[in-house]
């Protein structure tokens, strides 16, 4: 976990269906298991555009990248955001 | 090849193009060939377990190619389909289930055990289903049934002959309802359908709405009824406008046909702009945003676009085929004109046909109006209007007549509501909302409980800058009587959904007055 997993889990935290979550980590499967609906997505990509300072191009908005926090947070070190 | 076959089902079943596609949805698709065996084999599965012609038989599955399988295999069997919405809770379903007491129930053995656990949890409350209810669980990626509960016969429904199909309401206002719709409900609109947008086999058609959602009767019957392919957009798909854009682009998608929250959830991404497959853009169920709709335009300018209106229980009665983009963000997208099977009248409070450009509630007739409400007379009764026609259905939506006749929308009759004394449109002060450049969505709701004489709040998705309070009661109060001005102003990143697209109100509502919800 590096600063980038921490600050997206610390998110996901938040999300409402995530609270009953026993044991939500890192690699925790967040679409299977029904944490992303449609308004945690936008809201989600809402905070990593602002948080991270980066833009989220379509082709990257994608199931791939967002099945877990680790992927969400490799999704935005790849699109080069700050974590600062 | 299968006897008393439904009108809407016949040219499925037509001879030849065994090999064409059909369905396709995540990976996995079916030719027409296939498509026609797993149909029969598992209308077969239903009849050697009690399913009779008139019968009902509800789902709750995920999109998929078994929920169209058993789509197509219920109605063959003669019994009507009531898909179940996946979003529903264990005690939804369970009301559901007990209001349309089906013959069948199939789900996918983690729905079912979802029920199961419900169920235990209410033992005292509830008696199990079991007893009474027949369940199935479907093999996943596997178009077979597995039968775990036989039920009990001598508790044998009522059959409900001529039905095709169940739609229950979301319940947003109340119990859900079952709306009744039959054969020839949808065979007139599924013949309007196709013949209006010339769907013809070369065509491959998305099917973005929810089975439980009426926008799906076109996809799958004007689809499969002109031989062409339906591509199903899977739950998580949906949730990520890449993978959308990419289903788009990779199956050559050329008519679209969906709400507009997702059309609009795909502009913000530019998610359309540059796919030439697309001829037909088509979109129904809320009011588009004008400004949205006409980036969307820009996006994608080759396809005709065209806005539709109907109701659950009418499904399609009018529509209007866009000239071209709207010349302004301020300019609204007319309803359009009635469908050739359907008539419209518009009704002033004393059941008068309105003049001239007099607003009055949209009344609906004619073969498409759906056949009541499931187990509901009453309902039936008071939606009919029983001085005009038997097959008449009053919408409790507004309209007035444009110049050439076009009818415009004018708000619901639920979204009208008096805030300390003075009438409020909502559609009307969402619509100026929306049209303001730094607004990319709005909702406005009445807070009856927020203060004496209630209050007027509206939930704000920016486009960009987040404007305070004081600017957008003057802007509102530029254009609209001072009692529009907002009370209340949330800035949201997105307006909370019900899953056929629409703004989900009682949630929006929990958004501004938490301690009056539950």
């Amino acid at each position: 976990m590096d600063r980038f997993d921490e600050i997206v889990l610390e998110w996901i935290k938040t999300v409402p269906s995530a609270q009953n979550m026993a044991g939500l980590n890192a690699r925790s499967d967040l679409i299977g298991d029904g944490v992303l609906d449609s308004l945690a997505v936008l809201d989600l990509v809402s905070f990593l555009e602002g948080r991270f300072c980066l833009s989220l191009p379509v082709e990257e908005f994608v199931p791939e990248n967002f099945r877990s926090v680790a992927a969400i947070a490799d999704l935005a070190r790849r699109l080069g955001g700050s974590a600062s | 090849m299968i006897a008393d076959l439904p009108a809407v089902l016949a040219p499925v079943f037509a001879p030849g193009g065994d090999v064409r596609l059909a369905i396709r949805c995540g990976g996995r698709s079916l030719a027409y060939g296939e498509l026609r065996r797993a149909v029969t084999a598992m209308r077969a599965e239903l009849a050697a377990n009690g399913v009779e012609p008139g019968d009902r038989v509800a789902f709750s599955m995920p999109k998929s190619l078994e929920s169209v399988v058993a789509t197509l295999a219920i109605l063959a069997a003669g019994a009507a389909y009531a898909p179940l919405d996946p979003g529903l809770s264990a005690s939804q379903v369970r009301f559901v289930l007990d209001d349309l007491r089906p013959r069948l129930f199939i789900a996918t053995p983690s729905r079912l055990q979802a029920l199961r656990q419900w169920e235990d949890a209410h033992a005292e409350t509830c008696c199990p289903l079991a007893s009474s209810q027949r369940c199935a669980v479907v093999d996943e990626r596997a178009l077979r049934l597995t039968m775990v509960e036989a039920g009990n016969d001598g508790d044998a429904p009522a059959p409900s002959p001529g039905l095709a199909t169940i739609l229950y309401t979301s319940g947003s206002t109340g119990a859900p309802k079952g709306i009744m719709l039959s054969h020839a409900n949808v065979e007139s609109f599924v013949a309007w359908g196709a013949r209006t947008f010339a769907i013809r086999s070369s065509d491959r058609l998305i099917n973005h709405a929810p089975l439980h959602f009426d926008l799906s009767i076109f996809d799958l019957f004007c689809g499969l009824g002109r031989g062409a392919s339906v591509h199903l957009v899977d739950e998580t798909t949906a949730l990520f406008p890449g993978a959308v854009r990419n289903l788009v682009e990779a199956a050559g998608i050329t008519v679209w046909y969906s709400a507009p929250t997702a059309l609009a959830r795909l502009q913000e991404r530019a998610a359309l702009k540059g796919l030439d497959s697309l001829r037909l853009i088509l979109f129904a169920g809320e009011v588009f945003p004008t400004p949205i709709l006409r980036r969307l335009m820009a996006d994608a300018p080759r396809p005709e676009y065209a806005n539709l209106y109907g109701p659950t229980e009418t499904n399609v009665c009018a529509f209007y085929p866009l000239p071209g983009p709207p010349a302004s963000d301020v300019e609204a997208i007319p309803i359009g004109w009635p469908c050739d099977h359907t008539e419209i009248r518009l009704l002033d409070g004393g059941g008068r046909d309105v003049q001239g450009g007099e607003t009055g509630e949209i009344c609906v007739a004619g073969p498409s109006v759906m056949q009541g409400y499931w187990a509901r007379p009453d309902l039936t009764e008071s939606a009919r209007l029983g001085s005009w026609r038997a097959d008449s259905y009053r919408t409790g939506d507004f309209a007035t007549r444009r110049g050439d006749g076009a009818l415009m929308f004018a708000g619901r009759r639920d979204q009208q509501v008096k805030v300390r004394g003075r009438r409020i449109e909502l559609t009307a002060l969402e619509a100026v909302l929306n049209a303001h450049p730094e607004i990319r969505e709005a909702a406005a709701l009445h807070l009856p409980a927020s203060r004496p004489g209630g209050a007027l709040g509206v939930a704000l998705v920016a486009g960009g800058e987040r404007l305070g309070q004081g600017a957008i009661r003057a802007y509102v109060a530029e254009r609209l009587p001072e009692s529009y001005a907002p009370d209340v102003v949330e800035w949201l990143d997105g307006l909370p959904r019900l899953t056929n697209g629409k703004i989900d109100r009682v949630r929006l509502r929990s958004l501004f007055e938490p301690m009056q919800v539950n």
